[in-house]
């Protein structure tokens, strides 16, 4: 019995309970056939208030993805994406090479290499 | 309420039988914990829908000795809670653009439609814990099990809902009766 609630609504309220129909399994469980996915079961461990926050998140990645991956760079040897290409423009061609290069030699060769290719800024 | 286990074992199989038979037991319990949040059948029927359909997400995590009815429960009142939620989101929207005055109840009508209509304005982190603990008759830590919440967060919701409903049922009662509803003891 409740403390403070007026007792006639608590005892309506307790009574006002719907019943489910006889088909009503039936239906339930095929809506669980067409609904039990793996990208619902995904979504399901994500909390409702990130959702939107990680559905932009992934559309801009992907976006970023797709721009980078079907634009061509802008000038034709570059063997880059054009966001790559963007990124780049600041750097001087030893510094490139200095990065890119995985068989770089040590020492006075390579302060040699650095200057050959044109100096770092 | 006892199931069995093979029923279980064979609902986590997938066996479509045994998902209907499993749902055809526990309906009566989903059904009779969202009727205390909606007052349409459809509504009713629509979170129970979404209830069963989470439930058989997570079967997998369910041992066939676990309290299955526990299981649905905190799971139909959990979907009843983020319906509600978003329910009232998508009202406020649509109130902000609302031209004309939003239409008042008649003052002092019946009281269970008074009472009824406080409840329903309550913010559902009000709301669901209160039918919880007033009209099921669960205790704080029965609430706070089902809802995820600490004993003392219940309290304090318990304490705001009532605040709130006293206020609003004292400002639509006649004069005469203000004063009747008085705030009860946590237990």
């Amino acid at each position: 019995m409740s403390e403070w609630l007026p007792e006639d609504f608590v005892q309506r309220e307790r009574q006002r309970v719907f019943e489910p129909d006889a088909d009503f399994a039936r239906r339930a469980v095929a809506r669980i056939g067409q609904n039990g996915s793996v990208a619902e079961w995904v979504w399901d461990y994500v909390p409702s208030y990130a959702r939107p926050m990680m559905a932009a998140a992934a559309m801009l990645l992907l976006a970023l993805i797709s721009f980078q991956w079907m634009t061509p760079a802008p000038f034709p040897d570059a063997n880059v994406g054009i966001v790559d290409a963007y990124l780049q423009v600041d750097a001087a061609p030893a510094e490139e090479w200095l990065y890119r290069d995985d068989a770089l030699p040590e020492g006075e060769d390579l302060l040699i290499e650095i200057s050959m290719a044109g100096g770092l800024r | 309420m006892e199931l069995d286990r093979e029923l279980i074992v064979r609902a986590r199989r997938g066996e479509a039988a045994a998902q209907e038979e499993l749902v055809s037991r526990l309906a009566p319990l989903v059904f009779r914990l969202a009727s205390r949040f909606y007052r349409s059948r459809e509504d009713v029927e629509d979170a129970a829908q979404e209830a069963f359909s989470r439930f058989f997400l997570k079967i997998e995590q369910i041992r066939p000795d676990d309290n299955v009815s526990g299981w649905i429960s905190r799971v139909t009142v959990n979907v009843c809670y983020d319906r509600l939620r978003k329910l009232r989101r998508e009202r406020s929207a649509m109130e902000e653009f609302r031209a004309e005055p939003r239409a008042r109840p008649a003052p002092w009508s019946d009281a269970y439609d008074d009472v009824r209509a406080a409840v329903d304005n309550l913010d559902a982190r009000l709301r669901v814990p209160l039918l919880l603990k007033e009209i099921e008759g669960l205790s704080v830590k029965e609430v706070a099990a089902m809802m995820g919440l600490s004993q003392s967060n219940v309290k304090i919701r318990l304490y705001r809902a009532r605040k709130k409903l006293a206020v609003a049922l004292e400002s639509r009662q006649p004069p005469a009766l203000r004063g009747d509803v008085t705030e009860g003891t946590e237990s």
